[in-house]
């Protein structure tokens, strides 16, 4: 089997997924919709926007999640590889 | 869930807006990450790699997911932003009128007045009873706003809720392509068009209920089912008028076409063809009164009963004072409605040279009514046709103070209340005594040349005495038959006698015609004209008197 990897590109991917990973937990989404949610008290529309924060606040976090998760992989992936080879690797198997 | 006036005017709806635009911000980031996360194929080849990309490419399917979400989060606050906000001003405008007024303002939008009244009439004003019947206007078209306004925001409220809902829901959908189907649909479900009250509904929730939709839910109604609104009692007449124009040249062009496949071979069932015929000759009358006109508005356009129409000479819902000109045997859209609207044309112009003479302030708007089916000589004798016509006068008549009241309460509470004046001829002037069973915001009334009312005394029409005017020309002889109740004219019915045997103007001097017979009552120059024009601007002193 052939494999074909610039271990360089793959640490910055990495990096650019661990970043978008953080920048996605800086973003105010859930609190500008808990925020709305608290502007209307006792409306149905607020107990939606509470509820639809909640969801926000899940899948969010799920993405964060993998995505923190993801680049890590990346990285140690470039480790690996760089462990085995250094700089643009080329195997064959 | 129902809403209270508290929770409606406690909504800090430009704080729900602001975070709407913050929303869109943030997605347009969240897009960008998804779109930025790194494309692995071309730097890493191989299963290793492969599963790599599959990785990244299902993370930018689901932050591009939370992205949509948050767009369509964003889309229903503007939209509960835009449908709230008519309402919770309209609920601040109607509560603070009546607190003005010493009146409280129930958590379901009810006004109550009290008993006895615990303020002082404001200076300057007639009295402690007018400002009683003022109070009591103004009571009935704040609670009807407030009634509308939360009725309008339960509903906003509602949909944009089941819509956040519908969401969540999509949200946990898994599949990309189902979820952004689901959300597609959620946001088009959020926005159904609002429902329109039935014909003769209370013509001031009509007018409250108009008030509150936001301007494109009214726009979309008024492109989509003109002939809902056109002829329904308590909309403001530029929508009416809007509407029914609509209509018209809509219909003028169907007829056409059904009248076209009359010529084609197979042709068409001759009922058909004269009915579309028919139409057409109703609609061409229609439109030429408009045509030729620009202050003309077109308050009515209805098919039933052989075709009705009502037509406005100047703004209904501005002037100070209105007059409803009511005609009575054989008349009929295609036939009469031109020499009607002469008649309103004739009775406004003399009202505002009587205005200009005598250096009153105001301005006054006539309206030509052919709004019932007026009988023929077969039927003339029944009253039924009055009745028919007295209780859609009566919504006609509540619809314009209706409109008004609102209009005043929301955008100009320094506008005067409407003087409202029905004028009725002949077999009309039954049909205005009929409507007056109904109780509709009326000051004046003038009956010219009646056979009768429905009943006996200008008491019993209005309350008061000095509020009924009759005219009665020489030679006409339908005035004294008394056919439906005591003959008006008569003393013991209690009316102001108009004269009408010609003289000359008290103001001016210019002499002034009589009028004779049944049908010259409106005759421009004619005493009885100036007269029913002194009653119609609310200057009945200026009128001349035979009793």
């Amino acid at each position: 089997m052939r494999i074909e990897v610039q271990t360089s590109e793959l640490r910055s991917a990495a990096a650019r997924v661990a970043a978008d990973a953080a920048l996605l937990e800086s973003l105010l989404v859930v609190a500008r919709l808990d925020s709305a949610a608290a502007s209307m008290p006792g409306t149905e529309l607020a107990a939606a926007a509470h509820l639809a924060a909640d969801g926000l606040r899940a899948a969010l976090a799920l993405v964060r999640r993998q995505m923190a998760a993801c680049g890590g992989q990346l990285d140690a992936a470039a480790v690996a590889y760089e462990l085995t080879d250094s700089g643009a690797v080329t195997r064959s198997q | 869930m129902a809403l209270t006036v508290d929770v409606v005017t406690r909504c800090a709806l430009d704080e729900v807006d602001s975070a709407g635009w913050s929303l869109r911000a943030d997605a347009d980031s969240i897009h960008r990450v998804s779109a930025g996360l790194p494309c692995l194929a071309a730097d890493w080849a191989g299963v290793a790699g492969d599963a790599a990309s599959a990785r990244v490419g299902e993370l930018r399917l689901a932050a591009q997911a939370i992205a949509d979400f948050v767009v369509a989060c964003a889309q229903v606050l503007s939209i509960a932003v835009t449908g709230l906000r008519p309402a919770r001003d309209a609920l601040d405008r109607a509560g603070r009128s009546a607190a003005d007024l010493g009146l409280g303002m129930d958590q379901d939008g009810s006004v109550l007045l009290p008993p006895v009244a615990p303020v002082a009439a404001p200076p300057g004003d007639c009295g402690l009873a007018a400002f009683e019947l003022e109070r009591a206007r103004f009571a009935a078209a704040a609670g009807a706003l407030a009634h509308a306004a939360l009725a309008e925001a339960g509903e906003v409220d509602f949909i944009a809720a089941a819509a956040l809902r519908r969401f969540v829901a999509a949200l946990r959908i898994c599949t990309p392509v189902e979820r952004s189907a689901a959300l597609a649909f959620a946001v088009v479900g959020g926005s159904p068009l609002p429902l329109v009250p039935r014909s003769f509904s209370n013509p001031l929730d009509v007018a409250a209920w108009w008030s509150v939709l936001p301007a494109a839910a009214r726009l979309l109604l008024l492109e989509r089912q003109p002939d809902q609104l056109g002829n329904l009692d308590g909309m403001p007449a530029e929508v009416r008028h809007a509407a029914n124009s609509s209509v018209l040249a809509r219909e003028l062009a169907a007829a056409d076409i059904v009248l076209a496949r009359e010529q084609s071979p197979d042709g068409l069932p001759r009922g058909a063809a004269v009915a579309a015929s028919r139409r057409r000759a109703m609609l061409l009358a229609v439109r030429r009164q408009l045509a030729t006109d620009p202050a003309a508005r077109l308050l009515t356009l209805d098919f039933a009963d052989g075709g009705l129409a009502a037509v406005a000479l100047g703004d209904v819902d501005v002037t100070t004072d209105v007059a409803v000109v009511v005609p009575g045997l054989n008349q009929d859209v295609t036939g009469d409605l031109p020499a009607l609207v002469a008649d309103a044309r004739s009775l406004r112009d003399t009202a505002r040279a009587l205005e200009r003479d005598a250096a009153l302030s105001g301005d006054i708007a006539t309206v030509a009514w052919i709004g019932y089916r007026t009988p023929n000589l077969l039927t003339v004798a029944s009253s039924h046709r009055a009745q028919v016509g007295g209780l859609r006068l009566a919504s006609f008549s509540s619809g314009l103070d209706a409109s008004r009241e609102i209009h005043r309460m929301l955008q100009a509470a320094s506008m005067p209340a409407l003087h409202l004046s029905l004028v009725g001829h002949s077999y009309g002037s039954l049909a205005v005594g009929y409507a007056m069973q109904k109780a509709p915001p009326v000051d004046d009334l003038v009956l010219l040349g009646s056979p009768g009312v429905g009943v006996d005394s200008a008491l019993q029409l209005t309350g008061r005495k000095d509020n009924v005017f009759v005219g009665e020309a020489r030679g006409d002889p339908v005035a004294d038959l008394g056919w439906f109740g005591r003959d008006p004219s008569s003393t013991g019915f209690g009316a102001r006698q108009l004269q009408t045997d010609g003289g000359q103007d008290p103001l001016t001097g210019v002499p002034l015609a009589a009028s004779y017979g049944h049908s010259d009552y409106l005759t421009a120059g004619s005493e009885s004209l100036r007269n029913i024009a002194a009653v119609t601007i609310d200057a009945p002193r200026l009128a001349t008197y035979s009793d």
